[in-house]
């Protein structure tokens, strides 16, 4: 499923370095339109909402397949044994959001987030953002089809903005991956 | 400054009732509350300050700087009203609540997709928060309107019609309020803040 682009050792080893500079990378297209029209089949969402902390639909994710072809790829990046902690698939329409809580704390780990959109405009909100020391250290814009790594730290926390009634009816949904301690 | 209406000794006593039996908590909303001529010229004078845009995961709004710091003659002269303890005695009378601090009070613009998204106001000295709507034309399907929560829902919507002040008494944990997403391209221009404990 995975865009044979990325499976190139040389390729590896570049977002290897990004990675450990940058403690993040988003890879654009890694999978294709086909890819995620059928990963978002099959999803049984259930609707998780307290205001003053969360909205949002989310589903459990069994893919065996892909969540092996995954945690294979990024295991051969950072030259470990990773351990998979949980895997959900969300999904965001209008008036969704998660805010800054003691809930969104990050873990010592890695987490990954795979774009299963075909469309979305980042003037709708729904990107994810990550606090340290209150201030923004790193912005994930839904790109459609990307898969964004991110090295995450207990002193991390993160939030997605406010998705806005200019989103009409496009939903973000996206597989949030979390591993524990590398 | 107050209408007249609003400063007869049995208005008062039932604004004190209303303000005590109100649900989901203790609010008041009070139409048509300061005098229409001055309130006209004090919109004037306040889309003149300085207004930044603020966004984080809460919300997303334009704010002015605290009145305080406006030099401005019409601006001071609300704030300095507001500030008064001839109003926060007015405050005591209707809410039994005394607020003797210093107030926070700043202008806010909501236009189109901004919003502000549920929380408690909660802060030690913030005693009785404040929503004085200065925007004309807001209808239900505009958005803008105060919602208050009673566990996850919304019991309570207040469209922001135009002079209309709107005080809640701040409860930690209990008064979840917010200001929903404006689905228009009128802007919701309010004065908002807290009068505080000393």
């Amino acid at each position: 499923m995975i865009n044979k682009y990325y499976l190139n050792t040389k390729l590896k080893s570049e977002i290897a370095k990004v990675l450990t500079n940058d403690f993040s990378v988003q890879l654009y297209n890694f999978i294709d339109e086909k890819c995620s029209k059928l990963l978002k089949k099959k999803l049984k969402f259930k609707k998780v909402y307290a205001p003053n902390s969360f909205s949002y639909n989310i589903s459990n994710f069994d893919n065996k397949g892909l969540l092996v072809e995954l945690t294979n790829f990024l295991e051969s990046i950072i030259n470990k044994k990773i351990k998979m902690k949980s895997a959900h698939v969300y999904c965001f329409s209008a008036g969704d959001y998660i805010l800054i809580n003691n809930d969104s704390k990050e873990v010592n780990g890695i987490k990954v987030i795979l774009e299963l959109n075909n469309y979305w405009d980042s003037n709708h909100g729904g990107f994810t953002s990550f606090i340290s020391n209150n201030k923004e250290i790193l912005r994930i814009n839904p790109v459609c089809r990307s898969l964004s790594i991110i090295l995450t730290k207990k002193s991390m926390s993160s939030f997605i903005k406010y998705i806005n009634h200019h989103s009409g009816n496009n939903k973000r949904y996206f597989l949030e991956i979390i591993y524990g301690k590398i | 400054m107050i209408n007249e209406m609003y400063l007869s000794e049995r208005k008062i006593k039932s604004l004190n009732n209303n303000f005590g039996s109100s649900a989901p908590f203790n609010y008041l909303e009070l139409k048509d509350f300061f005098d229409d001529s001055f309130i006209e010229r004090f919109i004037i004078k306040l889309k003149k300050e300085g207004f930044v845009h603020q966004d984080s995961d809460l919300f997303s709004f334009y704010q002015s700087n605290d009145l305080i710091k406006s030099k401005n003659r019409i601006i001071k002269q609300f704030y300095d009203f507001l500030n008064s303890k001839y109003f926060k005695d007015y405050l005591f009378k209707i809410t039994n609540i005394k607020s003797y601090g210093k107030i926070d009070c700043s202008g806010f613009i909501y236009s189109d997709s901004d919003y502000l998204l549920p929380h408690d106001d909660r802060l030690e000295k913030r005693k009785i928060a404040f929503v004085f709507n200065l925007s004309k034309d807001f209808k239900k399907c505009d958005g803008g309107s105060l919602d208050f929560f009673k566990k996850n829902k919304i019991v309570k919507s207040i469209i922001p019609y135009f002079n209309t002040l709107v005080i809640f008494k701040v409860v930690a944990g209990k008064t979840f309020h917010q200001v929903s997403e404006i689905r228009c391209n009128k802007n919701r221009i309010s004065i908002a803040g807290w009068f505080n404990d000393k």
